[in-house]
Formats: structure tokens, sequence, C-alpha cells
């Protein structure tokens, strides 16, 4: 049987088994003792089993990694099946984890390779789940989750000795695609740059403000995002519109259209409703298989040291001829994550604490969601629940001034106060200091 | 009901004129490993019409490590054959077949073989063989990928005869916005608009489109015979012209004005690659991009300028006001598209091909007129025996003194293709693992690859590819299936690229080394 399993990897083994002039000759051990490490003791979670899932999880089992978890919430749907090639018509509405885990085990058994799936968020997994694997790789497709993940395994990083404890590193190895463009990145806690050191180079989410979609719309878009959050709550107070009942969606389409008419606006279809209320982002099978595979790749390399690891960012643009670049992106002094967790603003005197919140939420490096902050006096502003939010809410309109002129002071200017929102599974410490300006 | 549709998600970016192109398309694959079953994956599940794979191997337990579109139980069947099946398995729209053949031996079938394809892809070809294929496609005027992937690295080439896309959607666009030269219907609006008498709320909402065209005005006014702003000096006394006209700094489309300032400097110019199109239009071929890129050029003759694109991009402006202006450009593009329609008409009766070029492809010309442009690719012979640097060729001492260049990596695959056409395997293949076990393929390899450096007239040293030809030797053949499916990801995005006509194609090598994450496009 040993034989026969080294045939099946022969060319895995053989890459694992020979000297390489660019592998780092104190860390890769050529042989027997890298293929059982392998093959035996890693283990690699892989966050997401959609369009990057998928592929990761294939490649994962083809380079030779045996013992796989995916974990991802969502289900099946049709528009899946142009690139999530582990499903099929028939499992539209099934779990994503656990179809793809399926597909894997049955098509690649022999291979030795187990996958088990995690149907869930990854916030409803703790830090003794984390802990057990040696690998993260995440195909993720939204920021908020990434950004979590990030910070997870940062705080898992024991520096109770002063420096980072080696053993506790988890690396983190990342990719997203959008249409013909790509990348990928690897992150090891606290020696790359980490997700939020790149937080102000993704591009700020489309919003049409409110004042054009109201009183000057011009684009099919705006009449679509009109009808979206503005007619619909008229129509059905307090009632969420759901983006995947067709019922829904055909509402929001003909109303749409309709006021597009009577504006005279053009170019209101039910592809482009769906497009505008789903935020959707066009997803094509190529791209995900080459940024994947990259990152497989890396997870080889990382894991076996049978090369160099990728250094630190690659970003792949396939629409004109084919560009890309390589990059170390560089680490950020004052990231909030990696960087220390101490975040320092000076604001304006007159300036009111709703300023100050919507600072933490617009600003590109720091893009909190609903922060609350509290001080050594205690809360400055809670957002949940509801009744201590209703406590705090009239400090919003007070300007830093007062606040800490108040009696007693709500804060100290410069005090370290605690921030916590949603976005971030840590706490944040800022400071906050006093301008005249 | 198109959205339910599963095709959605890339609808979204080449539409459904691109998705008929796809469904049309008829891939020929020679070869059925990793390298191939990635590539085919990918073009499977966005919808291809149909594939054939083209290979006499048997599937080996090394198969089942690194294919993925096998099964235990294909163990000693015909590779193409399994992996045909477990392709097609992904999606009902597409057909596929497979041949039991080698590629030496599709290749020496000639024309005959090859001619019901619409684009063929060739795994881990070596050079003649490669040459001879690149030939029978250019008489076929068939587009050719080859792709090698060995170990960690890899590299891809595209051979075209001539490949023609209006729809290159570039990544960013300066527009068509005819504001330092306006038509009569625009200049009509613009100088309908009244500033003065405006209110707060309707002067914030002149789109800048209008605020430009008025302050190139009152600069030429005073800038007795300058037609355009050219100097920084020029061009500060322009934007101070634009600052002088609002009334608040909260104005947006002010604001927008200062930023797209450039437009109302920027001479209408005809870009060099459209004018390339344009200077072959009398020798080139019957199709229908010809036929209107003809008419364009008659066009162009007459009028001096390319047919409007007719968009508008969004800016800030009253409803009443976009929507009129987006008229004013629309109806002016759909007066330039029924002049080329009817210069279309002429063509073809001269040509004898009647009515052939459809109007929804006439009319997507003269949308992207600005980005048409013809791609042409170094034949393999040529690349074979190397251009000098003034003909065009690539300067290898200069490629191989930079750290960031991967050309070395060209030189050592070049030289593993030799070995194996010496040899019938690749180098590094049949040895045991220690450095002595390898030393006799290293020195061959070394060798080879002295002499495919000196067919450059390069004056580097083959030390200069040493670690390259060493770590080619260390993968003896091995493919790496992540390897693999980053190239077969790259060749089906090309595939795409090539048969919807959309984009543009990679010209003409692309080096992967999959060590340091890089990748780079030369011209070979």
């Amino acid at each position: 049987m040993p034989e026969v399993r080294s045939q099946l990897h022969g060319h895995v083994f053989r890459v694992l088994s020979r000297k390489s002039p660019f592998a780092d000759p104190d860390a890769f051990d050529p042989g027997a003792e890298t293929i059982s490490y392998l093959r035996e003791s890693c283990k690699v979670l892989v966050i997401g089993a959609g369009g990057l899932g998928c592929e990761i999880l294939k490649d994962l089992a083809l380079s030779g990694f045996p013992d796989i978890h995916v974990i991802d919430m969502d289900t099946i749907d049709v528009t899946n099946l142009n690139r999530q090639f582990l499903f099929r018509q028939a499992d539209v509405g099934k779990p994503k984890a656990e179809v793809a885990a399926a597909f894997i085990n049955r098509r690649l058994g022999h291979l030795g390779t187990k996958v088990i799936p995690h149907v869930g968020k990854i916030q409803d997994f703790d830090e003794t789940f984390y802990r057990k694997f040696n690998l993260l790789i995440a195909g993720l497709d939204n920021i908020s989750a990434r950004r979590w993940m990030n910070a997870t395994l940062h705080d898992m990083v024991d520096r109770t000795s002063g420096e980072p404890d080696p053993s506790t590193i988890i690396p983190l190895i990342d990719g997203g695609t959008e249409g013909f463009k790509g990348q990928a990145r690897v992150i090891i806690p606290t020696m790359t740059s980490c997700f939020d050191c790149s937080l102000d180079a993704f591009p700020p989410q489309v919003n049409y403000p409110l004042c054009t979609i109201a009183e000057t719309p011009r684009l099919p878009e705006h009449c679509i995002e009109y009808a979206l959050v503005v007619m619909w709550e008229q129509r059905f107070p307090g009632q969420k519109m759901n983006a995947d009942s067709v019922a829904d969606m055909q509402w929001v389409y003909e109303t749409a259209k309709d006021r597009a008419e009577t504006f005279g606006i053009q170019g209101v279809t039910y592809q482009l409703t769906m497009g505008v209320v789903k935020r959707i982002i066009p997803a094509i099978a190529s791209t995900n298989a080459l940024i994947s595979a990259a990152l497989v790749s890396e997870a080889l390399k990382v894991s076996t040291y049978c090369g160099p690891v990728l250094n630190s960012y690659m970003m792949y643009m396939g629409q004109t001829g084919v560009y890309t670049h390589t990059f170390p992106y560089q680490k950020k002094d004052d990231c909030m994550v990696c960087g220390g967790a101490k975040l320092t603003l000076t604001r304006p005197r007159n300036s009111t604490l709703q300023e100050l919140l919507d600072c933490l939420g617009a600003s590109p490096s720091h893009q909190l969601s609903r922060p609350s902050v509290s001080s050594t006096s205690g809360i400055v502003f809670m957002q949940n629940p509801k009744p201590i939010r209703q406590q705090h809410e009239y400090k919003l309109k007070m300007t830093l001034d007062e606040l800490t002129k108040a009696d007693p002071p709500v804060f100290a200017p410069g005090e370290d106060l605690t921030v916590t929102d949603p976005m971030l599974p840590t706490k944040l410490t800022l400071q906050v200091f006093l301008s005249d300006g | 009901m198109a959205t339910s549709d599963k095709y959605d998600r890339q609808l979204r970016l080449w539409g459904a004129h691109g998705q008929r192109a796809l469904m049309d398309a008829k891939v020929c694959m020679l070869g059925s490993s990793a390298i191939a079953t990635e590539a085919l994956k990918n073009l499977v599940l966005p919808g291809i019409g149909q594939f054939t794979i083209v290979d006499s191997a048997k599937v080996e337990a090394a198969d089942l490590g690194h294919n993925f579109f096998l099964e235990e139980s294909d163990l000693g069947k015909l590779r193409s054959e399994a992996a045909c099946k477990w392709l097609l398995e992904m999606n009902p729209d597409v057909q596929g077949a497979h041949i039991d053949q080698d590629s030496a031996k599709a290749v020496g079938q000639g024309k005959e073989f090859f001619r019901h394809f619409s684009i063929v892809i060739a795994c881990q070809l070596t050079e003649t063989l490669a040459s001879q294929l690149g030939r029978l496609c250019e008489e076929l005027q068939i587009p050719l990928i080859l792709v090698t992937s060995l170990g960690f690295v890899g590299k891809i080439r595209l051979f075209v005869a001539e490949h023609s896309v209006c729809e290159t959607k570039p990544d960013s666009e300066f527009g068509d916005l005819r504001l330092t030269d306006p038509f009569p219907e625009l200049r009509r609006f613009a100088d309908s608009i009244d500033f003065a008498s405006l209110n707060d709320t309707e002067h914030a909402h002149v789109p800048y489109v209008v605020i430009l065209i008025r302050a190139l005005d009152s600069w030429r006014k005073r800038s007795e015979g300058r037609t355009l702003p050219k100097t920084s000096a020029e061009k500060d006394e322009f934007k101070d012209i634009v600052s002088k006209m609002r009334r608040s700094p909260q104005e947006a489309n002010f604001d927008e004005a200062l930023a797209n300032a450039y437009k109302a400097w920027m001479p209408y110019v005809i870009p060099d690659a459209v004018q390339q199109v344009l200077s072959r239009v009398a020798s080139a071929s019957k199709s229908d991009f010809w036929i209107v890129a003809r008419a364009v050029s008659q066009f162009v003759r007459d009028c001096g300028k390319l047919p409007l694109a007719g968009t508008l991009p969004d800016m800030t402006a009253s409803t009443d006001m976009f929507i009129k202006l987006q008229e004013i450009y629309s109806s002016r593009a759909d007066g330039d598209f029924a002049a080329i329609t009817a210069h279309v008409a002429t063509i073809q009766k001269e040509l004898g091909v009647d009515g052939s070029t459809p109007g929804e492809f006439v009319k997507r010309f003269c949308q992207n007129a600005l980005n048409c442009e013809v791609f042409r690719f170094r034949s393999l012979e040529e690349e074979f025996r190397p251009p000098s640097v003034e003909e065009g060729g690539v300067d290898l001492d200069e490629e191989l003194q930079d750290d960031d260049s991967l050309v070395a990596w060209y030189i050592a695959l070049r030289a593993a293709d030799r070995f194996r056409e010496d040899q019938n395997h690749w180098p590094g293949e049949l040895c045991g693992d220690g450095a002595s076990d390898l030393a006799g393929d290293m020195a061959t390899l070394t060798g080879l690859a002295t002499k495919v450096l000196s067919s450059y007239k390069a004056s580097v040293s083959v030390d200069s590819v040493t670690k390259m030809v060493e770590e080619v030797v260390r993968y003896g053949g091995c493919e790496l299936h992540t390897t693999s499916s980053v190239l077969g990801g790259i060749v089906s995005q090309e595939v795409v690229k090539l048969v919807t006509k959309q984009y543009s194609p990679l010209c003409n090598t692309l080096l992967f080394d999959g060590l340091q994450g890089k990748m780079q496009v030369v011209e070979m």
C-alpha cells in the first residue's frame, strides 16, 4: 500500500525529495521527514466553499494534503454553477461546505484525503477550534469576514514572553477575485503585513448619495436604489426586502422601472436590478482557478519549505494582455491589528461625538461599522442593546469639549479609550486629543 | 428568465453575444494530463460549445494524484476518454469527444485533422512539433495556444496569424465627449445655457461637459487664436476660468469640471492602434471586422473623426439636463452609425458579400471604434531562430541581468524541450534523488542551455541560468497540480478572449515562476 501511495503522489513527492537551489537550505529537508509531515501531521482549514473554496479543496487534495476542514455558511445558488464545479443543478439549496466535502471525498478518496465540512459562520468558532490547524486558506467574498479572521489569528499569537511565540503563529493565505482580476497574498501574523494594513487599498463600496437618487436621478441604478431603500420602506414599513425572493425582486424592478419612465431614464432591466440590489460582482471559473491554485502553491511551500514563499502580495489583471505585479506589501506601523492596536486621533474641540464616530467609520484605514466607546469612567457611547443606546444618545450632539468638561467628565483628552466594533473580534485602544482648529 | 441563468455572473462580463461565440467554439486539446483538464474545466463550466481531447496515454497511478478528472476505477484506461467523461459530467450543455492518438500523430495528419476546430491548445509540445502545428494553424487561420507545466514553473505561448478586436474593453477609458470641437447639436445645447439666470440649485447641476465647453470658449476669446491650452501656464489659466465660474465651493459639478479639465485640452486624436487598423483595410480579408473597418476608414476620410461612441459617463447634473445631453450624444452616434451602415452596404456590394455583416456587429464596432485593435504574433519558427534586438527581438543580455526578469526560465525550459527531443524523456526524470544521480542530466542540460543562448546574439554566459537549469533537473518532468491549474486558468481566460473577440490577448509569451509567485509577459 505505501508503494501505491507514493506512486499516486509521485509528482509532489519528487519535488519534496530533491534539493532546490531556490529553497532555504536550513529550512528545507528533502525526503521522508518532509513527506511524512505533509501526509501525517499537517492540518489545513479552508474558509469558504464558493468560487475559490471549491478550487482550493481540489488543489489541496491533489497537492498531497490529506487532512482538510472547510467552513461555509451559505447554500448553493444556481448562479454558482458557472464556476463552483463541485456543485450540480440538483444540489441547489444544499449547504456548500457539505456538498463540496462530499464531492472531494468521493472523487479523491483513494488519495487518502478527508475533507470535513462545518456549516456556519467563522464567528461561530473559537480559538480552540482555529488552534488545531497549521494553516488557513481563505477564499472569502467580503472584507468584514477577512478582517475578522485576520484579527483573530493575530490575537491568537502568544506574546507573554515579550516576543511572539512562533508555535502560536498560524499563517493565513488569502485570495480574492473580481471578473478577470484577482489577488493572492501570504499573511504570517506579526511577521508580514496583515489584511488591515491594506484596508485603504480596497475601493470603497459604491454608495449612491440619497440626495442624488431622490432628487436628480440620472442612471437606471439610481432608480433601482431609490425603489430599494426609500419606496420599499414606504410601501412595506418595517419589513425587510428579501433579495432571494423573486416576488420582492420583481416589485423593486417594476417600481424602479416606473420611476425611470417618469424621468425619461432608460435601461432598468431585471438583470440590472439584481446586480444593484445584491451588489453582484462578476465571477468566472478561470480567474478563480488560477488564484486558488496560486494560494495552494504557497500552502505547499509554507508547509514544507520546498521553495521560497510569496513575498507577500500578487495581483493579477487579465483583461488587457496579462498584467501582474508581485511585491512585498508594507506593514503599517499604525495598523489597528498588527501595529499595536492603538489609535490616536486629533479632533476639533467643537466637533461632536457623532462626528468622531462617523470618522472611525468613514476613514479608509479604519472602516468600523458601529463602534462603541468606553472610558475609565464608564460608557461614552454604546450601540447595543437599544435601551442602553437610548440612554446615551443625548451625547451624540455634544461637542468633545463639552464631554471632557462635563461634571463628571465623560472622558479625558488623551486617556486610553476602549473601542469595540462588530468588524473586529478584539478591542481597540483609542486616544483622542482636542485641537482648536 | 435571464437572471436565474447559471451563466449570469459571466454574462455581466462578455454579454449574450460573447456567450453565443463561446457556445459556437470548438476546442481541440492535444494532451490529457492535469494541465489539459484544468484548462478544459474552466471552459466546460462557462459553456464552451465542444471540445475534443487528443491523447493515446493510459491512466497511471501518478495521474490519479494530480488530475482531478480521473477516478480510481479509470486506472489503465484511455486517459483522454476518462477525462472527457468526467469533464462532461459538470455541464450538460457541452459536447465532448476524445481521439485515441498522440500529438505527433495528430500533427502528422496535417490540416485535415484541425480544419474543423476554432482553436487549438497543445500541452507539453517540443519545438519541432510546435513549429509544425504553428504552420498548420496559420494556414487554417486558427488560434493556437501552447502550454508547458513543469514543477513550479511554466510557459504559455499564443500564436494567431491575425486577431482583430473591437471590444478591447480597456481598464480605463478617456471617452469621446468632443469637448474641443463640439458637433452642432452639442454646441447649440451648450450655448443655450444662461448661467447668470440659473438659481443656485440649477447652477450646481449644470453638467461639467457644458462648463468645460463654455470655459474653453472664454479661454479662446482671450488667447488670440490659440486653440487649446498647451503649456502649464495656459492650463492654469483655463482652470482659473472654470473656478471663477463657480458660485460656491460646494458645487460638486465644478469639482468634476476641474478634475476633468484635461478632457478640454486634449486635442482629438485617433489612437495609434486604431490608425494601424485603418491603414490595413485595403489589403485585409472579407471578414465582418474588416468590412466595417473599411467603412470606418471611409467615414474618417470624409469627416476626420471616428464614429461617435454615444455614451455619456455619469456626472452631477439635473435629471433634465443629463437626459437631454444623453440624447444629444446618442442621436449623433445614431447618425454616424447610419452613415457607416451605408458604407458597409456599398462595400458588401463591391465584394459580392451582400448583407452578411450583422447590423448588431456594425453597431458594436461604432460604439468601440476608439478601442479597436489588430494583434499580430511572431511565428514559432521566427521565435526559434530569434530575431535580433534591432528586428524587435528580445534583449537577452538585459533580461538575464535583471533580477526581476523571468526570461532565464524561458532559456531553461527551451533547453528542457531540446533534451526531450533528443532523449524522449524529461531531464532528471529517470534518475535517483541525490545530487550525484542528477549530475549527468545537469551537465547535458547545461550544454543545451548554452546552445539555446548562443542562438541569440547575446554575450551573457550560461552561469546566469544555472540555478534555473538545476531546478528544471530537480523537477524531473513532474507536473504539480497547482502549477497546471494556474496555467490552465490563464489559458482558459485567453481562450475566452480569443473566441469572444473581446479584451486583449497576451502577446505572445507568459512565463510563470510559482516559486516567487511571479509572472511576466514577453514578446519572444
